[in-house]
């Protein structure tokens, strides 16, 4: 059947059934099914547990096939190019395909095991099926069937569920392990602003695993250290263009391809070699339905060059990656004779596979013959092949990548590394390593016929055939990597020498292709001689003049401090800077930025206020653009002065475009700040050097000027040039401890990198009202002033940044932004400008408290509460700032009073002395603030009143109840704290307790009204609301809901689990004398939580302890499953679920048997029958556990349960009937 | 860390907008808490909300509510604690009890969520032998008590079984030994059953001594235990060795 003629019928299904496990005879039945013929039914309305399912498939579509509620097939067929069927699993999903019968076109045919064993003895099958797009408006194809287990079947069956029943495997929800860390460590530690240290953390892309996601404002010396814990590695790593933006959480990121996986951190390691196993098991799925079409060929050769680049990766076994995945395609080999298989199936691109083989495979082999000049390259040899999308977009091309002609012979990489990259030729060049040891570095090119460079697209990829090789592409530079301290500085003189010398003013090309390395070694004079001939001959208008402006670009970042007064003064000289200005291209923008982030580093260039900056327009918006004149001028001194002519020019359709000229301005310094609106799409405003102005203004095509804006996170690359010449921080906090381990230094200087990330973060938080804050002009000056202030902190110079008074100017433009939104602005944008506003108060505050001293490597706090101290301050001036909000509104409203005057300024102290009081105060004046009038008053009163009549130690609870109350979403905050009250004023409740439930109310985790309405005693209450995964919400539901029995035997089986816990506390005497519970809820070293721990009296020993509330036949059935599976017998859904719990168990338990604990103790009910018991003892040393089991009474188990149950308002009889709607 | 995500928010909306206003919700909290989370797109009108792995607690909750009162349609969040959920249904800020299992209820709403589905658990490959030394029973007294147990004849090697003078020794043949030891201590309550659980070097040295309704833990007598059963000699013997030696058991038998 072709695919045209395939009818619309589409599936036809074939029954048969297996033989079951009684012996009952087979069924067959054969189903045909019509979409558009009604369906016909042969001979069976039921189907056989354990039976296979046939489906006949001949139509594109979603095909489903459920039994009960669980899907056991999820997958979209379809049919290829060349009519072979194919399967797509659902993204989402885990792989849920059917199994194929029969590939054969005309006679596809799939089966679908079905499960042996169906709840309630009878289950339902569904099979549905939607029409791929031909059919798209047929209603989708469904038809069901009874499945129906045998007698024997069934037998079982009701011996599984009778004890389900009984006790339901939800039980260990409440007591068992393997949660995360309790949150109350977050709370101790909180991260300010938002977890900096997980920030900064390397993430692999999982889509391809060498390459990392690191913080982009990092310096190339903190990356090496995160990711090799080697801050000298700075050569191991490439910056890449990611891939796909992720969310950034407010912070920017840039992608790093490692050159050696295997000197990655053994963590990151790890992490790659899964994200590794992951795809290898996609390709696995990808080759299922690889079809030998034309671009289907291509696509596998480039797979199969991208896992020959993971030669050197190696798993776990010590396999090479690339050998792994050379046995997934090695059944597509074709036999050429006998018993010789080769890699001939992919037509025009076998040669590639084969080569790629026989250079990088260490198991497979091939007859190929390389015939590349060996060890040394001959021009001409293909060293790999270029991948690119040329022209159309999804189609790959793929283009072979030559040698031209060798460019150096080096013994190191590094050296030869070094020549290439700072050499004269500056196209494509190809480092590869030689059998002799010698390293061999080559110009290369891409035979390219079309006209479109891969270099300009994106999706460009280049894949070596030989083990090591790397790949430099014109114009790739690496700013950050430093020229000075390392072995190689006398190569790096060298190289710098030998340009100078070769190059001219007529002929500069020789300096064109020196990196930061190489000139961050020039001196002075050098320097000035570079410039000089460069600046002084035809070089800026010739046709290299934007690889010149490149260079300048590289030497202004790579330019040590105190040598940037003289390049200032060499780049600004009339006749340089006329010739700068004159030139078209966007690169000069680059200078300018270059220029301008150099200048913060080196200065502290003082802002006082933006409106006194000098103001100018830039840009086209409609018929408008504005330009600007930089007529120049020369100081008294030589120094030279911008002046700016604004020219307005018009297009109008009817007249002559009008031309109209403004005022010029005062004569500026190069670094003298201005304030510039740039118009177009996105109309902004920044705070720039008077140089990086003129230099943007010279720019007559405003498209560029767009172009060369940019977003801030664009220019990390330069970031990281001038941080990590600036001086790299690692290097810097290293030296500052004096005396301690290089551990510990490196710890610091994580924990420096971390507060730097944290304030970057804080000050991101605007990003997101950047759209809204660009609307009005207060706004945008208020983002310029706000970038600035990115700018300094990511230049990392805190110091220069605080005196700088950036950050005063800051707050003040915020009060500004905020004062003329008034109450247009959103709630949002309010918040977050006043968070900024806040951050320059707060670090104004602990610079005049003495707690913090601004120094070059950023604050230094003097208090032993370290950065806290600036946290602490943030909160207080955040209470401040929404207190005097508040109050205004109050007094605008007349319903102010002393009360309320007084609860504001008892916070206020409070907040002064306490961290977790000041973010209290913080959040309740800024939801007052927000309130109405009338409805603040009650709420400050509400606070004033819980604040009465709480115990002293509710005072944690408070704090977290109005925290609770304060956020934005809680809709009647005082009413809230009313019910509250209840909670901080009973006796008996211990602090942590109170904590915990305070803040699950505050979280809408907990309804306190609804506990206040139980009966729970005191003691019982301190249990479950100390645990902070005690699950309210299903004991609330289970409450309100006592005739849903699903319910009620869920949460019987909780609170059993409760109960065990329980029962174990108050015996803990009992079994253990000599011990004394030292922690509950303990979290392992391997992750797990176990529910108690004791130590020896003496204080010689801990031990960990394990409750199990489960009843003895749960015991034994577990047990018995054990043994199934150790005689490779079939286990039921149930016995794989109690076979698993005990997995777990055992996993549990050693983690709680590590050294520097003793053996662990497991108790479980006094019930367990001898054999039981011998069984799992058994069973745990068979596990290695040598574990000492102690019994609870059954009956003290089940006689709290009852009381938990009756405190709870549960009922003590389950009805019978309906069970809850869901069977 | 089992790497269970702990809760899950399904909410109507573009994905752009769930992100965005999530960000803003849990930023709004600013108690200390980290908020790491991402959205999964759906396939229809629901995305799914899922914490990444961090001690996000109880935000499920909050995002519901305030999520739903920006929505026409309701919100789900959904708790996990192992295997035990909680599904709260919330439409304009009112919560109720969602009946439907989550896995259901993701489905329904063309949502995605990796935490649904659990990749079973692998069973440890190799565990610690165990040997018995059965006193007062013959091989063949053993076999058919064994078979009789099992249901079935057992084929030849099932059990390594071997006459000593000192009793029978029974350990793993073709088929593992499990607690067979167990049940002949059961069967036969006047026998005495030694069962040995050690590692190849002996590192790891468990004795149990069974007899009747009596379980004897052999502990070395350097070592804290609890157990009231504990005795500190086998066979007068204290060092592994020496009570393998007195047991008659080859040290060569507990090679894994």
């Amino acid at each position: 059947m072709t695919k045209k003629t395939r009818v619309l019928a589409a599936v036809a299904c074939a029954l048969s059934v297996g033989t079951s496990a009684a012996g009952e005879s087979p069924s067959l039945a054969r189903v045909r099914l019509e979409a558009e013929a009604p369906a016909r039914v042969e001979s069976v309305g039921e189907i056989r547990a354990g039976g296979v399912l046939r489906l006949r498939l001949v139509e594109s579509g979603r095909l489903e096939v459920r039994v009960g509620r669980q899907v056991v097939v999820d997958c979209y067929v379809m049919w290829g190019e060349a009519g072979r069927m194919m399967f797509e699993d659902l993204a989402w999903r885990p792989r849920l395909l059917p199994r194929v019968v029969s590939g054969e076109p005309g006679s596809e045919e799939v089966e679908v095991v079905l499960p042996e064993e169906v709840e309630s003895g009878e289950e339902e099958i569904v099979v549905r099926y939607e029409w791929g797009w031909k059919h798209r408006e047929t209603p989708p194809l469904e038809r069901r069937w009874r499945l129906v287990m045998g007698e024997e079947q069934g037998r079982q069956q009701a011996w599984a569920r009778a004890f389900e029943e009984e006790f339901p495997l939800g039980e260990e929800a409440q007591a068992e392990a393997e949660v995360e860390a309790e949150p109350e460590q977050g709370r101790e530690q909180p991260e300010w602003p938002g977890g900096a240290e997980e920030a900064l953390r390397p993430r692999v892309e999982t889509s391809q695993p060498e390459v990392l996601r690191v913080w982009a404002q990092a310096s190339r010396a903190e990356i090496a250290e995160q990711l090799f814990g080697e801050p000298g590695a700075v050569n191991a790593f490439d910056y890449e263009a990611c891939k796909a933006p992720e969310e950034s959480e407010g912070l920017m990121y840039a992608c790093v391809r490692v050159r050696q996986v295997e000197a990655l951190r053994p963590p990151l390691r790890a992490e790659v070699r899964q994200a590794l196993e992951v795809l290898l098991e996609e390709e696995k799925a990808w080759l299922l339905t690889w079809l030998p079409a034309e671009w289907e060929v291509l696509a596998l050769a480039e797979r199969s060059l991208t896992w020959a680049q993971r030669s050197e990766v190696r798993d776990e076994q010590g396999r090479s990656y690339f050998d792994r995945y050379l046995a997934l395609i090695a059944d597509k080999r074709l036999e050429r004779e006998e018993g010789v298989w080769e890699w001939d199936f992919l037509a025009g691109a076998t040669e590639q596979l084969k080569k790629a083989v026989a250079l990088r495979a260490e198991q497979w082999k091939t007859g190929y013959q390389v015939t590349d000049g060996v060890p040394r390259l001959r021009p001409g040899d293909v060293v790999g092949r270029c991948y690119a999308n040329l022209g159309v977009p999804a189609k790959r091309t793929s283009l072979a990548v030559r040698v031209l002609k060798l460019l150096v012979e080096e013994g190191s990489a590094v050296r030869a590394e070094l020549w290439l990259r700072n050499g004269p030729w500056r196209g494509w060049r190809v480092l590869v390593p030689g059998e002799d040891g010698l390293w061999r570095g080559y110009a290369v090119d891409l035979a390219n016929l079309t006209e479109q460079d891969p270099l300009e697209q994106t999706g460009t990829r280049l894949y070596g055939y030989y083990k090591g090789t790397l790949f430099i592409r014109p114009g790739e530079w690496r700013p950050g990597v430093e020229g000075r301290g390392d072995e190689e500085e006398g190569l790096r003189q060298v190289l710098l020498d030998k340009a100078l010398a070769a190059a001219t003013a007529e002929e500069p090309e020789a300096l064109l292709g020196l990196d930061h390395e190489v000139l961050g070694l020039l001196t002075a004079e050098q320097r000035q001689e570079l410039l000089e001939r460069v600046l002084s001959g035809p070089a800026l208008t010739s046709a290299v003049a934007q690889e010149v402006v490149e260079l300048l670009v590289r030497v202004v970042v790579s330019t040590p401090d105190e040598d940037f007064a003289a390049l200032e003064h060499a780049l600004t000289r009339p006749e340089v800077l006329n010739r700068l200005l004159s030139l078209e291209g966007p690169q000069q923008a680059l200078l300018g930025q270059a220029f301008t982030l150099k200048a913060l580093t080196v200065a502290p260039l003082p802002l006082e206020s933006l409106e006194t900056l000098p103001s100018f327009h830039l840009g086209r918006q409609g018929e408008e653009s504005h330009l600007l004149n930089v007529p120049l001028e020369e100081a008294e001194g030589g120094e030279t002065l911008l002046r700016f002519r604004p020219v307005r020019q018009r297009f109008e359709a009817r007249y002559l475009s009008s031309n109209e000229e403004g005022p010029t301005s005062r004569a500026l310094r190069a670094r003298e700040w201005v304030r510039v609106e740039l118009h177009g799409p996105k109309p902004q405003a920044r705070v720039v050097t008077a140089l990086e102005l003129a230099l943007r203004a010279s720019d007559l095509e405003s498209g560029l000027i767009w172009a060369a804006v940019g977003r801030l996170s664009e220019m990390y690359v330069v970031y990281g040039g001038v941080s990590g010449l600036a001086r790299a921080p690692l290097a810097g906090a290293g030296a500052a401890v004096e005396g301690t381990t290089a551990a510990a230094a490196r710890q610091a200087a994580v924990k420096a990198l971390a507060g730097r990330v944290g304030l970057v973060a804080m000050l991101a938080t605007v990003d997101s009202y950047r759209e809204e804050l660009s609307r009005t002009e207060a706004g945008r000056n208020f983002l310029a002033v706000h970038d600035l202030a990115l700018l300094g902190l990511a230049v990392r110079d805190v110091g220069k940044l605080v005196t700088s008074g950036v950050l005063r100017e800051l707050a003040r433009q915020g009060a500004v932004v905020l004062s003329q939104a008034g109450s247009k602005a959103s709630a949002g944008l309010r918040e977050s400008v006043e968070a900024v506003q806040a951050l320059a108060r707060a670090v104004d505050k602990v610079l005049a408290e003495g707690k913090a001293v601004a120094t070059g490597e950023g604050l230094v706090f003097s208090t032993p509460e370290g950065a806290r101290a600036l946290q602490h301050a943030w909160f207080s001036v955040r209470g401040e700032m929404a207190a005097e909000r508040a109050l205004a509104g109050l007094r605008k409203a007349g319903v102010v009073t002393p009360e309320v005057e007084r609860t504001l300024n008892a916070l206020k102290s409070l907040g002064e002395q306490s961290e977790a009081w000041a973010q209290a105060w913080s959040a309740v004046a800024r939801r007052a603030a927000a309130l109405p009038a009338q409805e603040a008053r009650e709420y400050l009163e509400a606070v004033e009143s819980l604040r009465k009549v709480a115990r002293p130690a509710a005072e944690s609870a408070v704090v977290e109840l109005l925290l609770g109350s304060g956020k934005r979403t809680r809709q009647a905050p005082g009413l809230f704290l009313k019910e509250a009250e209840w909670l901080v004023q009973r006796p008996g409740l211990e602090e942590e307790a109170l904590k915990v439930l305070a803040h699950k109310a505050a979280k809408n985790d907990l309804s306190l009204r609804w506990l206040g309405s139980t009966g729970l005693a005191t003691e019982d209450l301190n249990f479950l609301g100390r645990d902070t995964r005690t699950l309210w919400g299903t004991l609330q539901n289970a409450a309100e809901q006592p005739d849903n029995l699903k319910l009620q035997l869920r949460v019987r089986a909780l609170l059993r689990g409760i109960a065990g816990e329980m029962v174990m506390e108050r015996s803990a005497r009992r079994l253990f004398p000599g011990y004394n519970m030292s922690g509950r809820q303990v979290l392992l070293d391997g992750g797990h939580i176990i529910d108690f721990e004791l130590q020896a009296l003496d204080g010689t020993i801990r031990h960990a302890l394990e409750v199990k509330g489960w009843t003895a036949d749960t015991w034994r059935r577990a047990l018995e499953a054990q043994l199934r599976v150790r005689i490779g017998a079939k286990l039921t859904a149930r016995q794989e679920q109690l076979v698993q719990q005990l997995q777990r168990l055992v996993e549990q338990l050693r983690d709680a048997a590590k050294p520097p604990r003793g053996k662990p103790f497991l108790v479980c009910t006094d019930k367990l029958s001898q054999k039981t018991m011998r069984d799992l003892q058994n069973f745990l040393t068979s596990n290695f556990l040598d574990i000492d089991i102690e019994s609870i009474r059954e009956l003290e188990i089940v006689a709290t349960t009852k009381r938990l149950r009756a405190a709870l308002n549960l009922p003590e009889k389950l009805s019978t009937g309906e069970k809850g709607g869901t069977p | 860390m089992s790497g269970k995500r702990r809760w899950v928010v399904l909410a109507p909306g573009e994905v752009a907008w769930v992100e965005r206003r999530t960000r803003e919700i849990l930023e709004q909290e600013e108690d200390g808490s980290e908020h790491h989370f991402r959205v999964v797109p759906g396939q229809g009108h629901y995305q799914a909300i899922v914490e990444k792995g961090h001690q996000d607690f109880s935000s499920e909750m909050l995002l519901g509510e305030a999520l739903s009162r920006e929505c026409e349609e309701p919100v789900y969040a959904i708790q996990r604690v192992d295997e035990f959920f909680h599904v709260s249904r919330f439409l304009k800020g009112e919560e109720s009890w969602e009946e439907r299992e989550p896995e259901e209820l993701i489905r329904a709403l063309g949502c995605v969520s990796e935490w649904t589905v659990e990749p079973p658990l692998e069973l440890p490959k190799k565990m610690a032998r165990t040997v018995a030394l059965i006193q007062g029973l013959s091989i063949k007294k053993i076999y058919k008590a064994l078979e009789k147990e099992a249901g079935r004849p057992l084929p030849v090697g099932y059990y390594r079984i071997e006459e000593t003078p000192l009793g029978v020794l029974l350990t793993d043949g073709t088929g593992p030994l499990i607690f067979a030891q167990n049940y002949l201590a059961e069967r036969f309550p006047r026998t005495t059953v030694y069962s040995v659980t050690a590692s190849p070097d002996l590192g790891f040295f468990v004795v149990f001594v069974m007899q009747g309704n009596k379980t004897l833990k052999f502990v070395p007598s350097s070592e804290r235990t609890t157990t009231s059963s504990a005795v500190h000699e086998v066979m007068g013997e204290r060092e592994p060795e020496r009570i393998l030696a007195a047991l008659g058991i080859p040290k060569e038998w507990f090679r894994l």
